[in-house]
């Protein structure tokens, strides 16, 4: 199933950083040290790398969408 | 059964519950005796860890003026994610506050304050801890692990843990923050020692408190950056405004000391620890040497495994229930991340090192807003350190018997001397 949707749950966020190591081409950190979604990223072309992003989040920060 | 330990004090104790089932362990230390920095948790942490998690998981201990130990994954991270209810703050009014049973001997800096306090300290000073600033630090961490094995490598015998895991880590600490890096080994070995001892011991206030050479060394460089502020971490502490106020100079040190003594026993108990688990594991060894891009994924599982830091603490500020307990203000909570990174029912084949283990959510570095800050360069010098000792050294063995452990492991899992042969001409 295409991943339609990821997002970072700000709050949930410590910035533990693993997602920018899983999938570098989707998630960077700010100046806060928190992790967001890089604008113009593609999430059907990192599927998979999404998907460990999500699974390695230690908070649960990150939330994805997939196509019904 | 019967009991031959003293009778609990535990507060919330309806009737004697028979948690000894099959453990090994003496019953005095399981039932309501827990103490971290005994010899019984030293030898046996993992036995005495996994016993709780499964019989007790939030077990009571009486020493150190009262505690709960947290045992269980979930639990930890509900707690730490909590700032509201488990507060970190240490009033020195109060001194069974704060993040470390028995208290320290003074408030280790922002580790000890809550939210929003805490967070002012820590986006003040983020351009030390980013993942950016680690990648630039690489070429100044290579260069100190480099000239470490220069000076010892041709040597029959080193102790790896003064000579290349301590300074490492020292070096690099004392470099960020614009201290005097050539010093490392007075810093390293006073910070060895401040947390291998048990805090309670007779004269360790003497020792460890205000008169040291740290001490002094840290109040002669903030009145230099006074005069001469410069683009380093000590400057950006000083620059700091919580609220709207300046730190003062006891703050200053605080955040100095919790930078320090985050930054090295803890990476050098780590990096000790890896390379006895490659010294006896030599499958594990070669798959790195042979594949060092698997280095970063087993950084995470010895992080996991030997939890450098075994445990912080926290103090209960509202009614709440945790692991069918119920819990009241002034309670304090101890969690143990050691006990949390070997959950079962979080991670499959939770006592076996695996070195590509996917995913690894484990806890070693803390949850929530009080999370490591150092983490990224920790995981820069331990790539960094075990790589340059799998290249240069790759058939290394331990002195096995003549390893020294700290005293205590429950301020810091690490060892205080580790002997090893480089065996420079094994490979040859």
């Amino acid at each position: 199933m295409r991943i339609v949707q990821a997002e970072v749950q700000r709050q949930r966020c410590h910035g533990h950083g693993r997602c920018a190591v899983y999938a570098p081409d989707v998630f960077d950190f700010d100046e806060d040290g928190k992790a967001f979604v890089i604008a113009d990223s593609s999430f059907t072309e990192n599927g998979p790398e999404i998907e460990r992003a999500f699974a390695a989040c230690p908070e649960q920060a990150i939330m994805i969408q997939k196509e019904p | 059964m019967s009991y031959s330990g003293t009778v609990s004090t535990d507060p919330g104790a309806e009737e004697p519950v028979d948690t000894n089932a099959g453990c090994p362990l003496d019953h005095d230390f399981l039932n309501g005796n827990f103490d971290q920095h005994s010899m019984t948790y030293r030898e046996h942490s993992r036995e005495i860890l996994k016993h709780y998690r499964e019989n007790d998981p939030l077990p009571w201990s009486d020493t150190y003026g009262g505690f709960r130990l947290v045992t269980k994954y979930d639990d930890v991270a509900f707690v730490s994610r909590d700032d509201a209810t488990f507060s970190s703050n240490r009033n020195e009014s109060e001194p069974h506050e704060g993040v470390n049973i028995p208290p320290t001997l003074h408030r280790f800096g922002f580790i000890e304050m809550d939210p929003p306090v805490s967070l002012e300290y820590r986006r003040g000073l983020i351009k030390l801890f980013t993942a950016a600033y680690a990648e630039k630090s690489q070429p100044f961490i290579k260069r100190f692990a480099q000239e470490a094995l220069d000076d010892h490598i041709e040597k029959d015998e080193f102790d790896i843990v003064a000579e290349y895991t301590d300074r490492l880590p020292a070096m690099t600490t004392l470099h960020m923050l614009g201290l005097d890096a050539r010093e490392w080994r007075r810093y390293a070995d006073f910070f060895h020692h401040f947390v291998a001892e048990v805090r309670t011991a007779d004269g360790y206030g003497e020792r460890y408190g205000p008169g040291n050479w740290v001490m002094e060394n840290l109040h002669q460089e903030i009145q230099d950056r006074h005069i001469n502020p410069r683009d380093d971490g000590l400057s950006y502490i000083m620059a700091l405004r919580i609220g709207d106020e300046p730190p003062t100079e006891e703050e200053i040190v605080e955040s100095l000391m919790l930078i320090l003594v985050g930054g090295f026993d803890t990476s050098s108990a780590l990096l000790a620890n890896s390379l006895i688990y490659l010294h006896e594991n030599s499958g594990d060894r070669r798959r790195l040497i042979d594949d060092p891009a698997l280095i970063p994924s087993a950084c995470e599982e010895f992080l996991r495994y030997d939890s450098p830091i075994q445990h912080l603490s926290r103090t209960g500020k509202a009614n709440c229930a945790l692991a069918g307990r119920n819990l009241k203000p002034g309670d304090r909570l101890m969690l143990s991340y050691a006990s949390a990174n070997l959950d079962e029912d979080t991670f499959d084949n939770a006592d076996k090192v695996i070195i590509d283990r996917f995913p690894n959510r484990h806890q070693a570095f803390g949850h929530g807003t009080h999370r490591c800050a150092g983490s990224y360069i920790a995981r820069t010098e331990f790539a960094i350190g075990l790589n340059e000792v799998l290249t240069r050294m790759p058939d290394y063995e331990v002195v096995m018997d003549e390893r020294v452990r700290y005293t205590t492991i429950g301020s810091n899992n690490g060892w205080l001397s580790v002997p090893v042969r480089p065996n420079l001409s094994a490979g040859k």
